[in-house]
């Protein structure tokens, strides 16, 4: 008998009535008694000595209980953590206050601590700092240029790191062999996370028990409370870190962060509750950036379309600072550089740089968009050049099914995969052929209509926990209550993936429970087994594999008792749905709840068992699952003004096994718009003084409901060996495949006009432009 | 951002340069000037109301004006602070005689920084054209006012720039309103 | 994102609100329906001591027909604009323009005297008002005056208003059978800004020969302008398609676009010509 009704359902997410209607919790709206607010002087200038600071007519003002600057608090609260780690990497201090130095506009430089939020930013308004501005650079390539000023005069120069991956003699020999080398200058401007909700902090000591409680919107609460036991020198078990309901991360909260030290700092000192909360321009300045990549490419390629091998130099744009995984973010790119094709020969070399910028680190991709659009760029310049459709240049490459486990030349090994049936039914369901057939037409009529293909793999479920900083498994307790109603803990943090609703499918169909009597917490360190958070698509997979394998323990022990309280060996016992019966006598039946109840009384517990109904299991995976799929889509654009129309979309993704479509179908929908704005619209801008002139939402663009075309998403399902349900991840891949579906989209449309490539943001100015530029020719 | 323009003063160039470099005259010229002092040097110390619309500003700050060529060329450094963020300018003004008096040519650019860099940008531009607008508006003014006072050997009476401001603007839709169709 | 302090104030007359303004002079500041005032605000962008709210005042938002003029309060909101019966009916022009302002949040909270006395150079409505030419009522201490849409822009973020002055009142000619009109607008993409924005109201006779007209032109320069040039080659003409290609050409004769990070100079003048060739067809295809 099939039990399972949740599994594979697309139900609703249960998290949803309280976010629609506003009554769940963000970190504002945490209110303690006696509770103040920070405020923080930010650095107006990119880079500056600071001179002076003074503090007295702030100090002064009714109200103000502290003014902290970086000079009063040296020593006391450790430098911002980086946790990546890689030969020769420099790793400048990076104090939660600016010390001597400010590196970027919106740098910390002093704290206000006063009774309202108001009092506090008057005060810091009154705030002097003298500041000597120092010559700016935030031009990666101007900052290796010899004679650039030095950002961290201590480390000799702006160069963070290279990393080097030899193509070695294959490399070399590629290049000789081929018919056709292609070289191309591939950018990939720095982006803005913006997530909904800004950060936000909220600290509260309790001197008498010597604890401290943080309320802080992040996407890993355990790794944010040891990283700041150990910033503010206490024992970790006495510091509490709560992530309540968190609006979006994208990889932004996926840091660890000068704030989130301060107010636990400030709350400690002051004893009283200290609040600290994100303005959106504050959120523009100093929240960390994604991307930030200038790919040069070459590639070498038979005259049939074969690609041979492929040669990437990285420039990394870093920021003036490491975040948590800033010089972690470039690698992923040199890893995944082989992408869902056969390169026999692949080498790259990434080099870090710093610049008078926010850091740059994980935005959602983290590193694969990069690649992914290296490689979907570089396959259409390639049937460009050697007239063939995108689509033949792709399938030539592609690794056959049988040919899994697929290694590739960057030391990966692909576990499954069918990326040409994914191709092709994308192909099947945009009705590729006459789609084509239209476009021939309408160019006749000198109309600019485009489709552009991006086929990718990308690498989730991060990971096994040698190659990661700070291990890669996941958490999960799976608690039945005497009352029968059943609580998980996932060491997970999801934070609008949904996966309260996803984990209690799962365990409600393990447990034969109705949905509404399984209860997900998680985010709280005090309540939850340490565990790692949500990013690189890992908490269905890692984290709901923990709770699968924590759910089958848990079975076994219901299992027990129920044979107990039958009076029969375990294997008679046959599972009905909330309900276990006798096979050898059906009448004899106990219920779900009596077994629970039974579990905790324990007036009598069968041989060997012990009370309670609880299992708690730490889940290692064994590698990195790969997801793939094809996007297309359809663009037209206005030969007069240059704007680009999607006219349709169509994505085909292969997450595995699914457990809510609904859930996955968000996901994917999220991340196209996402990578849309990517593709047309955004840009992080900072002029040549170092100011950010896309700092707010009136002059960064993102993508409004209106700018979204209607997405037609279909699916693969090819399970993972990697786990027992065959889960992949899915909560990157929007952005990962749509990127570059959307470019060569638009570049194929402006193919008659002689265009070959245009970089990021596809503005309508930026395409206008190469328009002129066709009419003068 | 870049900023460029030219203006004519019914002035002779001797006589407008004369102007320019006079504390007296660029304060009561420079729009939204509420103090200057002269440091010694071409240089002043500032405090400046700016803004446009609703959005204004204090902003305390150094002005710094550096004849290049006496007479004809002029270079100039504003850097002002305030609570809203930085603006600065650098830049040059051409002094050229022209038939009725002098044509003054300006070229420069103009940032701003901090919290009104992004929110700023956008109205920069026409921003700094209309403030150099009522900058050399005054000048003119100021101009007109010496010959006067020469031509009637009469004091010197400074000319309130504010209220001739709005002089000028009615004046200019009342010709508009006349000549404009 | 916390405004520093200040009084408020909120009258019950235009009088009463003159008045505050009078006394409080450059520090107060007239609130509508903060659509650009609050921002402004919370980012310490404007400091204001006193705000003299006029949402209190209960006769500042109604549109009815008055002869051959409709009259608009300048409390007026722009979703009201935008939904009027008597706007659709007498000037289509601006409900078709109010319609593309900002989100239905703004629209239901913003004002048409709000957004003309902001003046912000890529607003929508001071196109259409110059389009309509309209005429506007001010109330200042020296009593009210009224000051045509043409005269009544100044320059970037200012207008005819001297600092006593509130705007009362939005004054349009009524459309005849014959008037055709549209609003053609291309965004700014983060702000949803007219990037180019223009406005046409043509008076047509029988023979579809161009009578009357008025191309509002905003987003392009410091302020929204009238586009005479393009005016002139219409006037009189027969509209054929050459007539309005020529005459969108000059959309931005005489004007100095601005230039920032959104745009260049050069893509904006661009987009007035395009605009208006496109407002120009659109109003002509009206029927
Ligand atoms: C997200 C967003 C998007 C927007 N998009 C657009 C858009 O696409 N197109 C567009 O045109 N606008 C847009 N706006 C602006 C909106 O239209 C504003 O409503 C308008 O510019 C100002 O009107 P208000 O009533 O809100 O005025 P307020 O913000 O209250 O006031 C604005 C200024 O005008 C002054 N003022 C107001 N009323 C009077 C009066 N009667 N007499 C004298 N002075 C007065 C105030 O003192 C203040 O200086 C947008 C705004 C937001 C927040």
């Amino acid at each position: 008998m099939d039990k399972r009704k949740y599994v594979g359902e697309a139900i609703p997410r249960v998290e949803d009535r309280r976010l629609v209607t506003g009554t769940s919790h963000y970190v504002d709206d945490i209110r303690l008694p006696e509770m103040l607010h920070m405020v923080l002087v930010r650095s107006p200038y990119g880079h500056a000595r600071i001179n002076r600071i003074e503090t007295a007519a702030a100090e002064a003002m009714p109200g103000v209980v502290a003014v902290l600057t970086g000079e009063a608090i040296r020593g006391r609260i450790k430098s911002i953590p980086c946790a990546s780690e890689m030969e020769g990497l420099k790793v400048p201090e990076h104090p939660v206050l600016a010390v001597e130095r400010v590196r970027y506009v919106g740098e910390p430089v002093a704290a206000v601590v006063a009774k309202d939020r108001y009092t506090a930013q008057d005060a810091a308004d009154r705030l002097e700092v003298e500041y000597e501005p120092l010559e700016v650079v935030v031009d990666v390539e101007r900052a290796v240029a010899p004679g650039a000023p030095v950002i961290h005069e201590e480390l000799g120069d702006n160069v963070a790191f290279v990393l080097r991956f030899e193509g070695g003699e294959a490399l070399k020999a590629a290049f000789e062999r081929a018919d056709v080398v292609i070289e191309q200058r591939l950018v990939n401007q720095r982006l803005h996370p913006v997530a909904m909700e800004p950060r936000g902090v909220v600290a509260e000591y309790w001197p008498g028990e010597d604890r401290l409680t943080v309320w802080s919107s992040t996407q890993i609460p355990h790794l944010l409370r040891t990283q700041l036991a150990m910033m503010v020198g206490m024992a970790e078990h006495r510091v509490r870190v709560i992530a309540p309901e968190v609006g979006g991360g994208f990889g932004s909260k996926l840091n660890v962060y000068g704030e989130e030290a301060l107010v636990a700092y400030l709350a400690r000192e002051l004893k009283k509750p200290v609040k600290w909360v994100e303005t959106r321009r504050e959120n523009m300045m100093s929240t960390i950036h994604g991307r930030g990549q200038i790919n040069d490419v070459r590639v070498a390629v038979t005259r049939d379309g074969r690609v041979l091998g492929l040669e990437v130099r990285i420039l990394s744009d870093l920021g003036a600072y490491h975040q948590l995984l800033t010089p972690g973010i470039p690698p992923l790119t040199g890893l995944m550089l082989s992408g869902p094709y056969k390169i026999p020969a692949i080498g790259y070399e990434i080099v870090g740089v710093f610049t008078n910028a926010m850091s740059t680190d994980a935005y959602r991709g983290a590193g694969r968009p990069e690649a992914t659009y290296v490689l979907e760029r570089v396959m259409d310049l390639i049937a460009r050049q050697l007239e063939m459709d995108p689509v033949e240049v792709r399938v030539k490459n592609f690794p056959q099914p049988e040919e899994f486990p697929y290694e590739t030349a960057t030391g990966l090994a692909y576990d499954s995969g069918d990326y040409e049936a994914a191709l092709r039914k994308a192909l099947e369901v945009v009705e590729y052929e006459k789609l084509r057939q239209e476009q021939a037409e309408r160019r006749q009529r000198g109309e600019l209509m485009g489709i552009g293909i991006s086929s990718y793999v990308e690498i989730c479920a991060l990971g096994p926990s040698a190659a990661l900083p700070a291990g890669g498994w996941e958490s999960a307790t799976v608690r039945v209550e005497p009352t029968g109603k059943v609580t998980v803990l996932t060491g997970a943090s999801p934070h609008g993936q949904g996966q309260e609703t996803s984990f209690a499918q799962l365990v409600a169909d393990e447990l034969g429970v109705p949905l509404e009597d399984v209860y997900v917490v998680h985010g709280d360190t005090a309540v939850v087994p340490y565990g790692i958070g949500t990013f690189g698509s890992r908490a269905t997979a890692v984290g709901g594999t923990a709770v699968y394998e924590a759910v089958q323990m848990v079975k076994e022990k219901v299992r027990s008792f129920a044979a107990h309280l039958l009076g029969v060996d375990w294997e008679e016992v046959e599972e009905g749905v909330g309900e276990y019966r006798s096979r050898r006598d059906p009448e004899r039946v106990v219920s779900f709840q009596e077994v629970a109840q039974a579990a905790y009384l324990a007036k009598s517990l069968p041989p060997g068992v012990t009370p309670g109904l609880e299992a708690t299991y730490f889940f290692e995976p064994s590698n990195f699952t790969f997801p793939f799929g094809t996007h297309v889509a359809v663009v037209d654009i206005d030969p007069e003004t240059g704007e680009v129309k999607i006219r349709r979309y169509v994505a085909v993704d292969d997450c595995g096994r699914v457990i809510n479509p609904l859930l996955v179908e968000g996901q994917i929908h999220g991340g196209i718009v996402q990578a849309l704005g990517q593709a047309l619209m955004e840009e992080v801008v900072y002029d040549e003084w170092g100011q950010l002139l896309s700092g707010d939402l009136s002059s960064y663009a993102v993508p409004r409901a209106g700018d979204v075309p209607w997405m037609e998403t279909a699916r693969t399902e090819t399970p993972t060996t990697v786990n027992p349900m065959g889960i992949k991840g899915v909560g990157e891949a929007g952005t990962i495949g749509a990127t570059p579906a959307i470019v060569n989209a638009v570049v194929d449309a402006l193919a008659p006009r002689g265009v070959r490539h245009v970089d990021m943001p596809l503005t309508p100015e930026k395409i206008w432009r190469l328009l002129q530029g066709d009419a003068k020719a | 951002m870049k900023i460029a323009g030219k203006h004519t003063v019914i002035a002779e160039r001797r006589e407008v340069w004369q102007l320019l470099v006079d504390p007296e005259v660029l304060r009561r010229c420079t729009p939204g000037v509420e103090e200057l002092r002269a440091a010694g040097d071409g240089r002043y110390e500032v405090v400046m109301r700016l803004g446009v619309g609703a959005v204004q500003g204090r902003y305390e700050g150094r002005i710094r004006v550096e004849p290049e060529v006496p007479e004809v060329v002029m270079k100039l450094e504003v850097e002002g602070r305030g609570p809203q963020g930085i603006v600065r300018g650098k830049g040059a003004l051409r002094l050229e005689e022209e038939n009725e008096g002098t044509e003054i040519t300006y070229e420069g650019e103009v940032q701003l920084g901090g919290p009104i860099a992004s929110v700023g940008q956008r109205m920069l531009q026409s921003t700094a054209r209309m403030l150099a607008g009522q900058f050399f508006t005054a000048l003119a003014a100021e101009a007109a006012a010496r010959q006067r006072a020469q031509a009637t050997g009469q004091p010197l009476q400074p000319p309130k720039h504010g209220i001739f401001r709005n002089l000028v603007r009615f004046l200019w839709s009342l010709l508009k309103r006349w000549f404009g169709r | 994102m916390i405004p520093s302090a200040f009084d408020y104030y909120a009258p019950k007359t235009v009088a009463e609100a003159v008045a505050l303004l009078q006394q409080y002079g450059e520090e107060a500041k007239v609130l509508a329906g903060g659509q650009s005032l609050l921002p402004l605000l919370k980012l310490r962008l404007a400091t204001p001591r006193v705000v003299v709210d006029l949402g209190r005042i209960p006769d500042l938002a109604y549109i009815r027909q008055d002869g051959n003029e409709v009259a608009i309060g300048a409390m007026t909101r722009h979703e009201t604009v935008e939904q009027s019966e008597v706007v659709r009916r007498h000037c289509r022009l601006l409900a078709a323009t109010a319609a593309t302002i900002g989100d239905v949040q703004v629209r239901n909270r913003g004002t048409i005297g709000g957004s003309l006395a902001h003046a912000d150079p890529a607003g929508d409505f001071p196109a259409a008002v110059l389009a309509a030419e309209a005429r506007l009522k001010v109330v200042g201490p020296g009593g009210e005056r009224w000051i045509a849409a043409e005269d009544f822009f100044v320059d970037v973020m200012t207008t005819a208003l001297d600092a006593g002055e509130i705007l009362t009142e939005i004054r349009v000619p009524v459309d005849s059978a014959h008037t055709r009109s549209a609003y053609e607008k291309v965004r700014q993409k983060a702000s949803g800004f007219a990037l180019c924005g223009v406005a046409v109201r043509l008076q047509l006779d029988e023979n579809r020969r161009c009578q009357g007209v008025a191309v509002g032109v905003t987003g392009v320069g410091a302020k929204a302008y009238r586009a005479r040039a393009v005016e002139e080659v219409l006037r009189g003409e027969a509209l054929t398609e050459t007539v309005v290609v020529a005459a969108a050409e000059k959309a931005a004769q005489g004007v100095e676009p601005s230039e920032d990070a959104q745009a260049s100079a050069a893509y904006r003048a661009h987009l007035a010509r395009v605009c208006t060739r496109r407002a120009l067809r659109r109003a002509l295809a009206e029927g």
